[in-house]
This record gives C-alpha cells, sequence and structure tokens, in this order.
C-alpha cells in the first residue's frame, strides 16, 4: 500500500481536500481545526499495523541505535501469548474492517529467538498479513532462520558501509559473546550470512539501508557495499547517513537541526493504526521509554484500548499542540512528529522544519505522472 | 565520482568468497546510483509504500 495515496486520495475531509489547492495556488494557510485533524488521526482504520517484539535483548551495542536504552542487558525472550494475539487482531478486523494487516518483527535483534519470530509470522501470514523483520544480520544463520525467510514477505538489513566502516560503527553486547558466539568480526559475518541466504535464492526478499556516518562518508565506500551486496542478489539497497543515537543526545540533537534541510516525514501517528506487541502488552510507540504509550494487556477486554489509544494520541502527538504545523501545507505527509517527540520533552516539530522544502517535495510528488498512477492503482487496490 | 576499476571489484569479491561473473555490468550498474545517490538520512518519503516508515526513522 502506498501510504501517502491514501491520505491524498480517500480523505473526506475538507482539510485534506484542500491540501493539492494550497500547494499549487498558494492561497493563504488556514488553520487546520485540531478537532478535524484528530477526526481525521481516528477515523477507522484502513490498516492494523503491529510491531511485534520477540526480545529486547540484542547482541549488539550500536551507539546510533534509537532504542538503545530499552535493551536489555542479557538474553532474555519476551513471554508470548499468541492466542490472545490472535483473538486481538480478529476483534481489531470485526470492529474496524480494516483489509490490511502488517506485522513487523522488530526488537532487539529478533533472530535471536526464531522460535518466536516464527510463532508471529505464521500468525501473521494466518490472517493473509504481509510481515517484514528488521535485523542486523549478525547472529550465526541456522536452519531455523533459513525457514523463517522461507516464509517472510520482506527483511530489512541494516549495514553501514562496508568492512571497516561497518565494524567501526557497531559494537558488540558483551554480556552475550558467548551466548550467540558471533564472530568477532561483525561485517564477515553478515556477509557470511548473506551468502548462505543467497544459496537458497532467499536474498530478493532482503531490504539493505546501508547508513553511512556523515563523518565516514565516503563514495568509494558506498561503491564497494553496493557492489558486494548486489553480487549477493540484493536490488533493494538505500543508501543514506546514519541516524545519530539517543543515547548520545547532543548528537541527535544536531541530527533534528540537521531535518531542517531534508524535508524528511516522519510519524508514528499517521497512517494506519499501529500497536507494539511486547509480550502480552500492548504499547503505541515503539520508543516510548517512560511506559507512557501504555495500552493494555492482550488478555484483557480489547474495548478499552481505543479509548486509551485516542487519549493517547491527544496528549502525545506534537503537532497538536504545534498552530505552525496545524497551518503547514504538508501536514496530511508529515504529521510533525519527527525524530524528537520521544528524546525531548515539549517537542515543537516546526522549530525543526523546512516548511518550504518539506512542501516543495510534496509537489515534486504530485507533478510525477508515473507517481500519481501508482497512487491511483494502490488506492483502487486498497 | 569514485568508481571502482574492475581490478579493485574483482579483488573485493574475492576477498569475500562472493562468486560474480558479471563484475563490469555490476560496477556499471551501481556507478550510476552513486552518481544519483542523496544522502538524506533516510528514505522514508522516497520510499513511501516502505513497511518499516513508521518505526524506522531511516536508521
Amino acid at each position: 500500500m502506498n501510504q501517502i495515496g491514501t491520505f491524498l486520495w480517500t480523505d473526506g475531509i475538507n482539510f485534506f481536500d484542500t491540501l493539492h489547492k494550497k500547494i499549487y495556488n498558494k492561497r493563504p494557510r488556514k488553520v487546520y481545526d485540531k478537532m478535524a485533524v484528530t477526526k481525521k488521526l481516528l477515523a477507522p482504520p484502513k490498516t492494523l499495523q503491529l510491531s511485534l517484539i520477540p526480545t529486547w535483548s540484542c547482541n549488539l551495542r550500536c551507539p546510533h541505535c534509537f532504542v538503545l536504552k530499552k535493551l536489555n542487558k542479557n538474553l532474555t525472550p519476551e513471554e508470548t501469548q499468541i492466542e490472545n494475539l490472535e483473538k486481538f487482531i480478529k476483534w481489531h478486523q470485526d470492529k474496524y474492517t480494516h483489509k490490511k494487516l502488517t506485522g513487523l518483527i522488530i526488537g532487539g535483534e529478533p533472530l535471536l529467538f526464531p522460535d518466536i519470530c516464527m510463532e508471529y509470522i505464521k500468525l501473521i501470514k494466518s490472517f493473509g498479513g504481509f510481515c517484514t523483520l528488521t535485523t542486523n544480520m549478525s547472529v550465526p544463520i541456522n536452519d531455523k532462520i533459513i525457514e523463517i525467510y522461507n516464509i517472510l514477505d520482506q527483511s530489512q538489513v541494516s549495514i553501514d558501509g562496508p568492512e571497516e566502516v561497518h565494524n567501526k560503527t557497531r559494537f558488540f553486547n558483551l554480556n552475550m559473546i558467548d551466548e550467540v558466539k558471533t564472530k568477532p568480526n561483525l561485517f564477515v559475518q553478515v556477509i557470511e550470512n548473506l551468502k548462505i541466504l543467497k544459496k537458497h535464492n532467499l536474498t530478493k526478499k532482503i531490504h539493505v539501508a546501508v547508513s553511512i556516518r556523515k563523518d565516514l562518508e565516503q563514495k568509494k565506500a558506498v561503491a564497494e557495499i553496493k557492489l558486494i551486496l548486489r553480487a549477493l542478489g540484493i536490488e533493494n539497497i538505500t543508501i543514506g547517513h546514519i541516524a545519530e543515537s539517543a543515547y548520545y543526545n547532543k548528537t541527535q540533537q544536531q541530527k533534528i537541526t540537521s531535518m531542517r534541510e531534508m524535508a524528511k516525514p516522519c510519524c508514528s501517528f499517521r497512517y494506519m493504526r499501529h500497536f507494539v506487541v511486547q509480550g502480552n502488552k500492548l504499547y503505541a510507540d515503539y520508543f516510548d521509554r517512560k511506559e507512557a504509550s501504555f495500552l493494555g494487556s492482550l488478555d484483557q477486554n480489547f474495548e478499552k484500548l481505543p479509548i486509551k489509544y485516542e487519549a493517547h494520541l491527544k496528549q502525545n502527538m506534537p503537532i497538536l499542540k504545534d498552530k505552525t504545523c496545524l497551518s503547514c501545507s504538508a501536514l496530511p505527509i508529515c504529521w510533525g512528529q519527527c525524530v524528537g517527540h520521544t528524546l525531548f520533552d515539549n517537542f515543537v516539530p516546526s522549530e525543526f522544519c523546512n516548511q518550504q522544502q518539506m512542501i516543495d517535495k510534496m509537489r515534486g510528488f504530485l507533478e510525477n505522472p508515473s507517481y500519481i498512477e501508482n497512487l491511483k492503482k494502490d488506492e483502487s487496490n486498497t | 565520482m569514485s568508481k571502482l576499476t574492475t581490478e579493485e571489484a574483482a579483488k573485493i569479491l574475492e576477498k569475500y568468497g562472493i562468486e560474480a561473473a558479471n563484475v563490469d555490468e555490476l560496477i556499471q550498474e551501481h556507478a550510476e546510483d552513486i552518481e544519483a545517490a542523496t544522502f538524506t538520512g533516510g528514505n522514508q518519503i522516497d520510499s513511501p509504500s516502505c513497511t518499516t516508515n513508521n518505526v524506522c526513522r531511516g536508521c
């Protein structure tokens, strides 16, 4: 599904209808009605997205990790309640009659617990859902993991460049080296794993996000990693700068400030109903470090969940408190949360946004005939 | 632009034990990509259908 398309073509609320006109006619901006924005956000979702957390343990301790402070020190799985999760998905489908279900298995490093991953994938697939898994690909591949990749729809692997760059950027979790028997050369481990997946003709399912630290940015480094990945049969490769660390707050602040030059929309409140499943608990926010987004347990009555979700959204969504965002033409694709919401108290998105650049980017999309056609196709398939 | 030579590319692939019959093609393909690469810190807006958009932050 194309998410931007969903907003541009299906929204029934007036302020979205004016999006196109606002961009092209440059009409005077009108502050969106906060109630209308909330109403849109709380409209029956067309997609249920579940972020499934098999574990908050990880074999690595990368300083750029956004959930570094949430990671368990040792190897600890989350207790799953697959039967109750199944009941929850059924309840959600019955209540909202949504057509799409996506499951994103993430962590922690999910492949540390392949049995739990397998349970989640089978459940999502039993509902006809689309299932992805995000991994650092540095857990040695075994038969169980091969089995996982056979039924998985897609997997995102993050790499920070060729060997020297990757190994300079990533670090072991020293508490877990013995348990997981990770090889000392992380990059080589990743490549060896990808070679095994290639032998099984499974690398086509892999999307590699190559993120290189700004001070290490070298075009030759990019050339090298792309060569290696392509030779391994991986076509889906994206290149970007590393997202600096939540752990190193100062660096993170620089990152957010640099967003003024990026026009990068990013908000976990937009587009779909998103629940984070951690053991038997449901959360609204993957980045939540203070248990503030806790919605309820899978063994409780689900009817109260929408009320809690609504309350969480109203209390936490930054744009609802930011008049500049509420008057912005790019709001329908941005939603203003950026990466600051979970890192800073009283985060004001517009202070970090290059609004004109965001609008220019949207104009670029709208002027691209093939993009528009794809959006319409997506919409008709929804 | 720092394009790899055929020899450099072959050496890199050999180092990791990766077999590829079409080294020249691989170099040509990625040379174009690198020229066009934008370091934007993530691809959310460029890949709006990405299913991990919701949480990935482009890292």
